[in-house]
């Protein structure tokens, strides 16, 4: 990486940063099938290393935006893990995308315990029974912290009423060493984001066990986050910027374009070819049991409420009182701005900002500025003894 | 080298061996203490506990600082990012020289934020020194291959001209004027010409 700070030479180029993840796709896609071309803007992508680095290149300047983690896009905010810098989300950019995948000889075990496992608290029961039973304990494989991957794994376990402890150690683990980690047993369940729920099943290595939608149905993954100095400097180029990735959205939805998604994909500049044998016949690129999209049912709409949510797990699953404080989060997501940039669309968008997170078990509508729109499910997982 | 930083034990996290050895030699010099080179942050925590260093350094681009992240939001004994507030414009300046040269710190147990400035500096200083060597290097090699390239070209034109080596230089030379094109990248298009349309089209022959 070769960016300078300096602000004579910023010139037009957008400077975005990404993590090389299926839900980079968004960004990608808008360069390599042109929609921010179609805007007239240049953008330029750059492959981070760790989400670390990514948020650390946005916090000095380095990148105007990036895509984000949920949960980062308010962390950064709030100085959590590095010096505060101010970022807004003003659309997100991915639903879904997270499962826990189980090594084969533990899914075997979780199997034999007769509880149905396609049923995600089942699941965790069973895991349970097996933490219980076991002499050794119970690897948990996860990736990063300040993530909505972390924080259902957490509230997945609380559906059983475990947590991590001496029988259930949390190990983390970079993504693209998931694979191998769970190949030689140093961890038993990998709580990771997508293509590597998929590749391990692919590998035969395991078997995915519940995925972040049965967790949090349709929760935000990754947003879009932006400098709040570099939006203000550049309302222009910010609504162009979102206009080209929200019809990028739309076009990665739809099943045609998966082919030309994954030629693009598998480019060693974006996943490189870890994902080939995604596109070989009969695998999919999109794993049907993750849910993972990009557009429909308004899934582009920063809902207030699920910042709020998002804020409420962070501080229940983190250490000591390192979440404190409540951070101004009609200033971090930006309903308004998305509301503006449909409209120049000719889309339709929610007229409200809070939706009551986890009491829908059915897509449903919303008033919308120009009819109804629709929106999906958002259930979430009970802890035990609760509902 | 102030006398109150010499107890201060540093922990390197690089999988630039040659790059980790310079900072291990600066930091030594100036009178740290430095308690392990590792290359990958793999049994981090472990080490930390048993060597019990003030501060890591480790490399920004590394894969490992999730992992070293995640470790500091999970578990109390993990060393912690270094923070330092934007209040002082100095320390901003810092953070963010610290971001260009690819150097992250984190602090294992509060050391001050004082004490710990230097010793990203030193750190910050090899990282940048290290960068303009490799660069160097870089340029080197290049220009070795380059010359490698001109002199083959140069035979190739002096065999298929029947010309003198001073004559086969001055046209590649007017020819790399004409295009506008650097007289490396002439000498390669020369070769891949004269040698490698050669070389393809045998095979070919023989199958036939």
């Amino acid at each position: 990486m070769t960016d300078s700070i300096n602000d004579a030479e910023m010139g037009d180029s957008i400077r975005l940063g990404f993590i090389p993840l299926l839900d980079a796709a968004p960004l990608i896609m808008a360069v390599e099938a042109g929609f921010f071309a179609e805007e007239g803007l240049e953008v330029s992508l750059h492959r981070q290393p760790s989400w670390a680095s990514l948020r650390d290149r946005v916090g000095v300047g380095m990148l105007d935006g990036a895509q984000m983690l949920g949960p980062m896009a308010l962390a950064i905010n709030m100085g959590l893990g590095a010096p505060p810098c101010p970022v807004i989300s003003p659309m997100v950019l991915s639903r879904n995308g997270n499962a826990i995948t189980a090594r084969r000889a533990l899914y075997e075990q979780l199997a034999a315990t007769g509880f149905d496992l396609s049923e995600p608290s089942e699941a965790a029961r069973a895991l349970a029974r097996v933490v219980a039973s076991s002499h050794e304990p119970i690897r948990l494989g996860i990736v990063y912290a300040w993530s909505s991957h972390y924080l259902q794994l957490l509230d997945w376990l609380a559906s059983a009423g475990l947590s991590p402890g001496p029988g259930l150690e949390l190990v983390t683990v970079p993504p693209p060493e998931m694979m191998t980690a769970l190949a030689y047993g140093s961890v038993d369940l990998a709580c990771v984001g997508e293509p590597w729920n998929s590749l391990m099943e692919y590998h035969g290595l395991g078997q995915i066990l519940a995925t972040g939608c049965q967790v949090w149905q349709n929760a935000p993954e990754k947003v879009l986050g932006v400098r709040r100095d570099w939006a203000e400097a550049n309302p222009e180029k910010l609504r162009a910027m979102m206009r080209a990735v929200i019809r990028c959205c739309r076009w990665l939805d739809d099943p045609v374009n998966r082919e030309l998604i994954h030629r693009i994909l598998v480019h060693p500049n974006y996943l490189g070819s870890a994902i080939e044998p995604l596109g070989d016949q009969g695998q999919w690129l999109f794993h049907p049991r993750v849910h993972q999209h990009f557009f429909r049912q308004s899934a582009n709409f920063p809902w207030l409420s699920q910042a709020e949510w998002l804020l409420s797990r962070m501080r229940l699953h983190t250490q000591g009182d390192q979440v404190s404080g409540v951070p101004d989060l009609g200033s971090i997501f930006r309903p308004d701005l998305y509301r503006e940039v449909a409209e120049s669309l000719s889309l339709d968008a929610p007229v409200m900002d809070y939706k009551d997170e986890g009491e829908h078990r059915q897509p449903f509508v919303v008033e919308g500025f120009r009819g109804q729109v629709e929106v999906a499910s958002d259930a979430l997982i009970a802890a035990a003894g609760r509902g | 080298m102030s006398a109150d930083q010499s107890g201060v034990r540093v922990m390197l996290v690089d999988n630039e061996p040659e790059r980790a050895a310079m900072v291990c030699e600066a930091l030594t010099s100036e009178g740290y203490q430095v308690v392990g080179q590792r290359s990958s942050t793999r049994g981090l925590v472990a080490a930390v506990a048993q060597e019990e260093p003030d501060v890591v350094i480790i490399d920004m681009d590394s894969p490992d600082r999730d992992t070293l992240e995640s470790m500091s939001a999970l578990n109390e004994h993990a060393p912690r990012p270094v923070v330092f507030f934007a209040s002082d414009d100095s320390d901003s300046y810092t953070i963010q020289q610290a971001v260009n040269a690819g150097v992250s710190a984190y602090i294992v147990d509060g050391l001050e934020q004082h004490r710990v400035k230097p010793i990203v500096d030193v750190a910050v200083a090899r990282f940048e020194a290290f960068q303009s060597l490799r660069h160097q290097l870089e340029e080197t090699r290049t220009a070795l291959e380059d010359r490698k390239d001109i002199e083959r070209a140069k035979g190739l034109v002096m065999k298929q001209q029947n010309c003198s080596e001073d004559e086969a230089f001055h046209s590649m030379r007017k020819l790399a004027m004409d295009r506008n094109q650097k007289l490396s990248d002439v000498a390669r298009q020369l070769i891949e010409a004269l040698d490698g349309g050669e070389g393809a089209g045998s095979p070919e022959a023989m199958d036939d």
